[in-house]
């Protein structure tokens, strides 16, 4: 029964998106079609250089800036107990998955974690006393910045049941500041694709 | 006090009875999921995920066809001009990257379901419990070099969130529920031996009593993102006059 529940459910939510999106489709055509009949090519010509950028802003493929979040995070200094595992008390790649994963849920827009953008492919990695982030190495201390309503990302994270709150329960370093500006560098390389085509729409195998 | 006699005594017996039936239930359900379902109501549920599909379907179908009109002027326009056509070819480009078209690839598709309940279970699912299993996978996916990931049916980009909301799992704001069907596209071989790796998340998965199924496949289809992408808070850093 609770399949069925989730099931219905998310495709409610599916139909509204798509919904949304037919709406943006038509008043966009409504425009394209009157600058066509016009032969308004300089405004056609603007519009769908504006949708490019727009494309390359939302793919990560653009240097970005506005409010937003700094997180600074290490270790714990704190001597171990007795018999405690020493992960305990050092930074894991999943707490760095988790964090992004709460800035995200509370509306991140960008991030970048030391230095490097976070983009579609992005992962990261431990690999013994580094991790690696967009295939290069870095250590510890991380500095995460993330882009998006700074209140509700230091509260995501700083909330009672926070991972923040739990990292620094640990002993931890964790520090967030929210910022008036934060500057995310672009994702550095070509999106290029090996294995995956573009499939157009009602296209059969 | 004989007039309430009589209603203790039902009340016992109703007591009674709701303990057999629960217990009774409850074995049923460890052996055959389902088979309890009142099949009207099972019916009717049946019905209107049929119909959401349908309204889903047809929403669909008018999108397809508006974006290929559009589609349509944009590239009349753009047999005339070439500054128009490299434009459209880089737009084509970038939405890939963003995760913006429907993809499809040599890939992988893994599915995860809960393991079968014990005398130790609680009736919740282990995978939504421990949804931090998915995130994990699906970083390792990206390790191996995926170059597109879906998890039933939600295209996975950078800002994909996946959190326990309720009693869902919310993947992209969309709430879902086990069997997880995982894609993913990149190199078969690859992609299996970096999950499938001793001691790695696969492993630890069937160690938990998970369901795993992998399929490696010459070609899958990934759909595109489905909601509206648009930054509010990010502003492009413009560099002074770039031509």
């Amino acid at each position: 029964m609770d399949e069925y529940r989730v099931a219905i459910e998310s495709e409610k939510q599916s139909i509204l998106q798509i919904e949304e999106r037919i709406l943006e489709t038509e008043n966009k055509l409504e425009e394209y079609k009157e600058l066509a009949a016009e032969d308004k090519d300089t405004d056609l010509f603007s519009d769908m250089q504006n949708k490019l950028d727009e494309y390359k802003l939302v793919s990560h493929s653009t240097a970005v800036k506005g409010e937003g979040v700094s997180i600074y995070l290490d270790d714990a200094t704190r001597a171990l107990m007795e018999e405690e595992p020493v992960g305990n008390v050092l930074v894991h790649d999943s707490d760095l998955l988790t964090i992004l994963n709460d800035l995200y849920g509370a509306g991140a827009e960008a991030v970048s974690v030391n230095g490097h953008r976070i983009a579609n492919g992005s992962s990261i990695s431990c690999s013994g006393y580094t991790v690696r982030i967009n295939g290069q190495f870095e250590a510890r201390p991380f500095r995460i910045k993330a882009i998006g309503a700074s209140d509700r990302l230091a509260s995501t994270l700083l909330g009672p049941d926070g991972y923040g709150t739990l990292l620094k329960d640990y002993g931890l370093i964790f520090k967030l500041n929210m910022e008036e500006e934060v500057e995310i560098p672009a994702f550095p390389e070509e999106h290029s694709y090996r294995y995956m085509l573009i499939r157009k729409e009602g296209e059969t195998n | 006090m004989k007039k309430y006699s009589g209603i203790i005594m039902v009340g016992l017996l109703a007591l009674l009875i709701g303990l057999i039936v629960s217990v009774q239930v409850n074995t049923t359900q460890g052996s055959d999921p389902g088979g309890l379902i009142p099949l009207a109501k099972a019916q009717g549920l049946e019905a209107e995920l049929k119909k959401v599909r349908a309204e889903k379907e047809a929403a669909t179908q008018r999108l397809i066809e508006l974006e290929g009109l559009m589609e349509d002027i944009q590239k009349k326009k753009a047999e005339e001009d070439s500054t128009l056509k490299s434009i459209l070819n880089e737009q084509e480009k970038y939405k890939m990257a963003a995760g913006l078209v429907e993809v499809k690839g040599s890939g992988i598709i893994i599915t995860l379901d809960d393991p079968e309940p014990d005398e130790f279970s609680d009736g919740y699912s282990y995978l939504m419990t421990n949804y931090e299993l998915l995130l994990n996978l699906v970083n390792k996916l990206k390790d191996a070099g995926a170059e597109a990931i879906s998890i039933n049916g939600q295209r996975i980009i950078a800002t994909t969130e996946i959190s326990l909301a309720g009693d869902n799992v919310n993947i992209n704001t969309i709430p879902t529920a086990p069997p997880y069907q995982i894609k993913a596209i990149g190199n078969p071989d690859t992609i299996e031996a970096t999950i499938t790796i001793r001691y790695g998340i696969i492993e630890n998965l069937k160690k938990s009593g998970v369901h795993v199924d992998i399929v490696k496949q010459g070609e899958i289809n990934i759909p595109r993102y489905n909601g509206i992408l648009k930054f509010r808070y990010a502003q492009p850093i413009v560099e002074e006059e770039k031509e």
